[in-house]
């Protein structure tokens, strides 16, 4: 669902991607992982079609994204680490700005703002304003926007990120229900190893901007029986 | 097309619960419009209601003083009261009187002998008159004993002149009339205080948009939301347009309103009611043309700073300077020359002159295309810099 190809980005005199190759399969869980500086950010913004690479090749399905970057984008969901919501918009204001921004109306918008609360559990507080919902709440809205028109692809930005127990469980049952049931490929980046070894089939391991390890999640298990260790021991300071 | 309803729809949502900014935007300038037209009535009006306090003290009890007295008397502008001359410097240093005269003893002869020479008026000047208070009370003192020596001299000449004779030749006359200007046009519509404060305050209300433009703008760039938007297709054009087009509506909500201030709400309290002129059509011209210039500016300052607190401070401080050099708080005329060439640098001045132009002088869109051409320059750049800054950003958003 997702290639890239020998992808290249040099900032200035850093090289923060180093010919990063992989591919996702089509309705996968793939985590991304590495450490601060690894190139996550910017690979994460050249996969959303934000940052243009310096060379390389992103397929997403058989579009090339930077030559038809709004066909490329329309298949993309993105749930970025901010909250990017309209504090003073209630959360049903905020779907239906986006969900208007994605293209839907009429009965399909209404249809797809219900799925995404329904599946966000934030039936309760939906006509409440944003800023009085609790950092959970709003990461789960976040989510929900993310998920508005069922894209077959979902990028997430550490969407965990200060989040409560229970708000953790809804986002995490909410994005392997999405793979399972409507065949959604997600890739997910995240520092919470457990997280990542529990929803992830795949998993990509970023460091210094070049891909140390690309494989299945039980792979990397039946290779390394402690991952956080495996990680820690191999990841470059 | 939807993207475009969806931004309007949603700058509708958050400026309906954004109240300050609506306080700022329709409150405030209604606000200063009323209170500085009626404060500064006076100092527009033609008729009678500028006064200047003076005092008038006669030394002598003969036929050319007390002449001289009642015809000063009769000159308007002045709130006159009579007293001894030891009373003058004490009522100029409690301020109850601006100016006096003094008719010394020997008044009469000299009138008499036509020996303006002697010196028999006295006339003091406090020191917080203006230029134009003095010359305007020494010309009505030298203008009226000039008229009591014409007269003495005429009766000198004529000894049969009877007092009804004498006070016709005393009597003001008139000889010109009084028009003013509309463009080519004479007509009777007067100048009013109405006219400098609806166009002033409206323009300084209307830069004021930069509020709600920054809370959203500046939180959409802080939150990522931008990035989030881009990865959603919309682009850069798409964006500004819409947050463009809500505030352009409000912007002309503001110049409807305060325009029926001007004309309703001020006459209510005493003021002059607003005359907007003939062309109806330029002033929704002018009024379009400012909102483009104060919706970009307000972008572009929103893209540059990184909180809603510095855009609020940033943004009031720079439009109190616009304001304050652009004839917005005090009227250019009053200004000093180097003063009124400064105003060129204030967007609001020319917005400003733009108006005035059409309200006092009915001019045409021909006759202000500099001063809108200036506009829609400065809202070009203001634009094109918004949109370069945010381009540059969403590189450097996630």
């Amino acid at each position: 669902m997702i290639t890239v190809v020998s992808v290249t980005k040099i900032f200035g005199e850093k090289r923060v991607l180093n010919n990063v190759s992989f591919s996702i399969p089509r309705g996968s869980i793939t985590g991304l992982l590495g450490r601060n500086g690894a190139g996550k950010t910017t690979l994460m913004g050249i996969l959303c079609g934000l940052i243009r690479a310096d060379s390389g090749l992103v397929l997403v399905g058989e579009v090339k994204l930077f030559e038809n970057m709004t066909k490329a984008r329309s298949m993309i969901g993105y749930v970025p680490q901010k909250t990017s919501l309209y504090l003073e918009m209630t959360g049903r204001e905020n779907l239906t700005y986006f969900g208007l921004i994605l293209g839907l109306s009429g009965k399909k918008l209404m249809q797809a703002v219900t799925e995404a609360v329904k599946a966000t559990s934030l039936e309760e507080v939906l006509d409440k304003r944003v800023s009085h919902y609790s950092g959970g709440m709003q990461k789960r809205l976040n989510l929900a926007i993310g998920l508005l028109g069922n894209p077959p692809i979902l990028y997430l930005d550490e969407p965990t990120v200060g989040v409560d127990s229970e708000s953790r469980e809804i986002i995490l049952e909410t994005l392997v229900k999405r793979s399972k049931e409507h065949g959604t490929t997600i890739l997910y980046v995240s520092h919470y190893l457990q997280e990542v070894e529990k929803m992830c089939d795949r998993l990509i391991v970023l460091d210094k901007g070049s891909v140390v390890a690309s494989d299945t999640t039980i792979n990397l298990l039946r290779e390394v029986e402690n991952l956080e260790q495996y990680l820690e021991e191999n990841l470059q300071k | 097309m939807r993207k475009y309803t969806a931004g309007i729809l949603k700058e509708f949502w958050l400026l309906k619960r954004d109240i300050h900014a609506l306080m700022v935007l329709f409150v405030m300038p209604s606000l200063f419009i009323l209170i500085m037209s009626l404060a500064m009535r006076d100092a527009f009006s033609q008729n009678s209601q500028v006064h200047f306090k003076a005092m008038v003290v006669c030394e002598e009890n003969t036929t050319a003083s007390r002449d001289f007295v009642a015809h000063l008397k009769a000159i308007k502008g002045f709130e006159w009261s009579e007293g001894k001359a030891t009373q003058v410097p004490v009522q100029m240093m409690e301020r109850d009187i601006l100016v006096g005269v003094i008719v010394r003893t020997g008044f009469d002869e000299a009138i008499h002998k036509n020996t303006p020479q002697n010196r028999k008026l006295t006339v003091l000047i406090a020191p917080e008159a203006t230029p134009v208070a003095k010359i305007l009370f020494e010309t009505a003192v030298a203008g009226t004993a000039a008229k009591i020596n014409m007269v003495n001299q005429m009766s000198s000449l004529n000894p049969w002149m009877t007092r009804e004779e004498k006070e016709e030749a005393l009597a003001d006359k008139v000889w010109f009339e009084e028009h003013f200007l509309q463009g080519k046009d004479m007509t009777d519509i007067r100048p009013t205080s109405v006219q400098q404060s609806v166009p002033a305050w409206l323009i300084f209300s209307m830069f004021f948009i930069i509020i709600p433009i920054s809370n959203t703008f500046v939180n959409e760039r802080r939150l990522g939301t931008l990035a989030r938007l881009a990865v959603m297709n919309v682009s850069i054009e798409n964006l500004l347009i819409s947050k463009m087009i809500p505030y352009f509506v409000i912007n002309q909500i503001q110049f409807v309103a305060m325009l029926m201030v001007g004309m309703f709400i001020v006459p209510l309290f005493g003021g002059d009611a607003l005359s907007v002129g003939d062309n109806v059509g330029a002033l929704l011209v002018v009024s379009s043309v400012l909102s483009f210039a104060s919706i970009s500016y307000a972008l572009a300052l929103a893209s540059f700073v990184r909180t809603t607190d510095q855009a609020v401070t940033i943004g009031g401080v720079l439009n109190i300077i616009f304001a304050a050099i652009g004839g917005i708080m005090i009227p250019l005329f009053v200004m000093p020359p180097f003063m009124q060439q400064l105003a060129v640098l204030s967007p609001m001045s020319w917005g400003l002159e733009s108006f005035l132009a059409l309200f006092l002088h009915n001019s045409a869109l021909s006759d202000i295309w500099l001063s809108l051409g200036a506009l829609v320059l400065f809202g070009s750049l203001c634009l094109g810099l918004a949109a370069w800054k945010l381009n540059r950003e969403l590189k450097e958003a996630l």
